[in-house]
């Protein structure tokens, strides 16, 4: 009798079993006689790359985002188990998902190419999702650029999220949409420990999605930074596909890595998934920075629809304070100061569409010495509030112009009209001694002498640049430089905003001061300085420095291993014809410690830029006696 | 001095100064998000509130009958309009003392969904500015429930 219940069991279990099992096989058979699993966009969908040895593995490197246990390095496995999948029964807890509706871009994609019978294998029904999806309201898609801040050269790198715009029919206002954004879960705020870790990938990157508003008002006015909006033409399906996969990736985890899989470059998988028919993410190998992930999203043909800029709170203001009379200003900088009666009296007496205008840049000036931080001080929130309540009281119609629409942005030029951030040398030395050639690298990103579109002008930002030589007379090699940084940022003085010059860097380089040969003067350097740089009238953006420097060397060449010191330097640019850029400048060194023997090194550099592709260099330097001419063609790529 | 280059030098190594913190499940909308202030980087600044539990009491409510919208669609908006007025509180200040801005008329479509009435509802904004904000510490909760007040009487303004 148990035996008989045990048949009878096994019948009514089993035999519509059965019959799943096999549209699960003809679904399955389908895939492989299709070739589905060698599919661009099966590929994509799970973020497969060939490897060194040619075999594909997943950049996802969460277990969870895969099905089959084997599935980061085997697509055809994960295409038959992510199948199977679909055949589970749904779960009881509401929070748990079917996978299909953990998945539904692979399920939407796998429906559309084997035509799922519906009958026998039902759509799956996903609260979560929907929900999710409808308060999207996802119509488009825009690549954001967050631009550079003034004063700090490493973020010349930029940055870049999406935002997705909202459907036609339901128009929201842009600060309104939805923003889909990978970044690093870092939980330490030790430099170091967050620079080696994010080197070497040991951070977990997610995605995350959150208004817009919340990004401008980090970017925009938290730091400063224009917002560059790139408006992405994509079609409705691959638009819809992309939130689709946006629900699997919100979900998992990759591990981050800074220079290569990082912030950037995770958004490029995702369009590819969108629109299989982008080709986004093959170049980009040992490193991605923002601008050039950009660029590659740029050249795909058809792909950018417009550009909007989003000016920062300084551009903001700045093109404010471009529209103010010179008699104005004092007037904006003491009420910004102070907003008491006898600086209210002078207010009041302008005509109204000028009040606005002092108000408003007195606004500008003000928020821009405070920080948007919610936590000021009661006198600063009195000063504002005193400065608003002016504001208010300026009658309604004469309402001042908005800064988009004025023309200080119509000519503004998108930060991909830059240089490329790679910069590879070939050049030609004459000394006093001999003659060398020269083959310089530098993987990013740019210098003071490199056309500043798109760059912070006057900064230099580079990154492990390594330049050998081989001495033609002497028939030596020798490595010349090794940087593994070297940051400058000098930005003019202005009227309101007073940052101070600065450089710092560190790496291998010859010290051609000490009169050995280069090849035993290799030596490991660190430095930094601070001074004033401003404008002069010379050229639009011609500026003149100096600087107080602090110098350490390490190493065989020095008498003690070493030298401690310091001096300063001081120098001036200008641009002739606006493109040919000479440069001049001078340092002095002493050293009190370790090696005596100080340092004097003068350099007269000319710049003519070949294209857009390259620049033509001559510099004319010494230090101590050693003196050198170097003709250089530089190349970016 | 020596800090600013510490940082500089670290931050140079990452690619995106982004240095957000935490963990923001991608269903969410970001509350609670923590950012470091580049004026201070020793102070992590919240950019919201307190929590969102702050942002969910209803010190905005506009009942469903003079919104026109259904009571659903209006609880949606109001904490809509609740959380954009707390995150953006500074420049809808400066917006609505000025009488014009986008945070201004964002803020606007937020409790109004007809498009045609929102600009009288920005002027409105502008003619009860020191009502709203009665205060130089005026919360965004307290600007909201003096609007909710002040709204009572123009129930044109809302739809």
């Amino acid at each position: 009798m148990k035996r008989f219940t045990f048949l009878l069991s096994w019948l009514i279990f089993c035999v519509p079993a059965w019959g799943v099992e096999s549209y699960l096989d003809s679904l399955q058979q389908a895939a492989q006689s299709q070739q589905l699993a060698d599919d661009p966009a099966w590929l994509r969908l799970l973020h497969y790359r060939r490897n060194l040895f040619g075999l594909y593995e997943s950049d996802i490197d969460d277990k969870e985002f895969f099905l089959s246990p084997r599935g980061r390095r085997d697509p055809r496995d994960e295409l038959k188990t992510t199948l199977a999948a679909f055949f589970e029964p749904t779960p009881v807890d509401p929070q748990s998902q079917s996978a299909g509706c953990r998945y539904p871009a692979r399920y939407a994609w796998l429906k559309e190419r084997i035509r799922f019978d519906l009958q026998k294998l039902p759509e799956p029904v996903c609260p979560r999702f929907d929900a999710w999806r409808q308060h999207l309201q996802a119509g488009g898609v825009t690549m954001v650029f967050a631009s550079y801040y003034m004063n700090n050269p490493s973020s010349m790198y930029g940055h870049t999220f999406l935002r997705l715009n909202g459907i036609k029919s339901a128009a929201k206002p842009p600060l309104l949409n939805y923003t889909v954004n990978f970044a690093a879960d870092a939980n330490t705020r030790n430099g170091l420990v967050f620079a080696l870790y994010g080197l070497t990938g040991q951070y977990r990157g997610r995605f995350s999605t959150m208004p817009y508003y919340m990004k401008v008002q980090e970017y925009n006015n938290l730091e400063s930074r224009d917002l560059w909006e790139y408006r992405l033409n994509l079609s409705d399906k691959a638009v819809q596909q992309f939130v689709r996969h946006a629900w699997e990736m919100g979900q998992t985890s990759i591990a981050y890595y800074f220079l290569n899989r990082n912030c950037s470059y995770q958004l490029l998988p995702m369009l590819e998934v969108a629109e299989p028919t982008l080709n986004l993410t093959r170049r980009f190998i040992f490193k991605a920075i923002p601008m050039d992930t950009l660029r590659a999203v740029l050249e795909q043909p058809n792909l950018v629809a417009g550009i909007t800029l989003r000016p920062s709170h300084v551009s903001q203001m700045l093109a404010r304070r471009a529209r103010l009379r010179r008699e104005e200003l004092p007037l904006v900088e003491s009420l910004a100061v102070n907003a008491g009666t006898a600086t209210m009296v002078m207010v009041t007496g302008l005509p109204p569409e000028r009040q606005a205008m002092v108000l408003d840049s007195a606004y500008d000036l003000f928020r821009y010495r405070h920080g948007f931080t919610f936590d000021q001080a009661p006198v600063v929130k009195d000063q504002e509030s005193r400065l608003l309540r002016l504001r208010n009281n300026v009658a309604l119609s004469t309402t001042s112009m908005t800064v988009q629409e004025s023309k200080g942005f119509n000519d503004a030029i998108p930060p991909d009209q830059g240089h490329r951030t790679g910069r590879v040398g070939l050049s030609y030395g004459v000394t006093t001694k001999s003659h060398f050639e020269e083959l310089s690298i530098r993987p990013a990103a740019h210098d003071q002498d490199d056309a500043s579109l798109g760059y912070i002008p006057g900064s230099q930002l580079h990154m492990f640049n390594f330049k050998i030589r081989y001495d033609k007379d002497r028939k030596t090699g020798y490595l010349q430089e090794f940087s593994l940084i070297d940051l400058k940022s000098y930005s003019p003085w202005d009227r309101w905003m007073h940052h101070p010059a600065w450089q710092v860097g560190t790496g291998l380089q010859v010290a051609q001061d000490l009169a050995k040969d280069p090849e035993n003067s290799l030596h490991y350097d660190a430095h930094g300085g601070s001074g004033i740089a401003f404008h002069t009238p010379l050229s639009r953006e011609s500026m003149a420095y100096a600087l107080a420097v602090a110098d350490v060397g390490v190493g065989a060449p020095f008498r003690d291993y070493y030298r401690f010191g310091g001096g300063g330097t001081a120098g001036l640019w200008f641009d002739l014809f606006t493109v040919w850029r000479m440069h001049i400048d001078a340092t002095y060194l002493n050293y009190p410690l370790g090696d005596p023997m100080g340092s004097v090194r003068l350099s007269f550099l000319s710049a003519i830029p070949l294209g857009h592709w390259g620049q033509w260099r001559v510099q004319l330097s010494r230090q101590n006696d050693y003196k050198e001419v170097l003709n250089q063609v530089l190349v970016y790529w | 001095m020596k800090k600013r280059l510490t940082l500089a030098l670290v931050a140079s190594l990452v690619p995106s100064l982004a240095l957000a913190h935490g963990n923001h499940p991608m269903a969410g909308c970001g509350l609670g998000y923590l950012l470091i202030s580049h004026e201070d980087n020793e102070r992590i600044t919240q950019i919201i509130g307190v929590t969102t539990n702050h942002i969910g009491s209803q010190t905005f409510a506009i009942s469903s009958g003079t919104s026109g919208c259904t009571e659903d669609g209006a609880v949606k908006l109001v904490r809509e309009a609740e959380v954009f007025a707390a995150v953006n509180l500074e420049s809808l200040r400066r917006d609505m003392a000025a009488g014009q801005g986008e945070f201004v008329d964002t803020f606007a479509s937020l409790i109004n969904s007809n498009a045609a009435t929102r600009p009288q509802l920005v002027q409105f904004f502008h003619q009860h500015y020191s009502e709203l904000f009665p205060s130089a510490s005026t919360e965004s909760d307290e600007m909201l429930s003096s609007l909710t007040r002040t709204l009572t009487s123009h129930p044109e303004l809302l739809g």
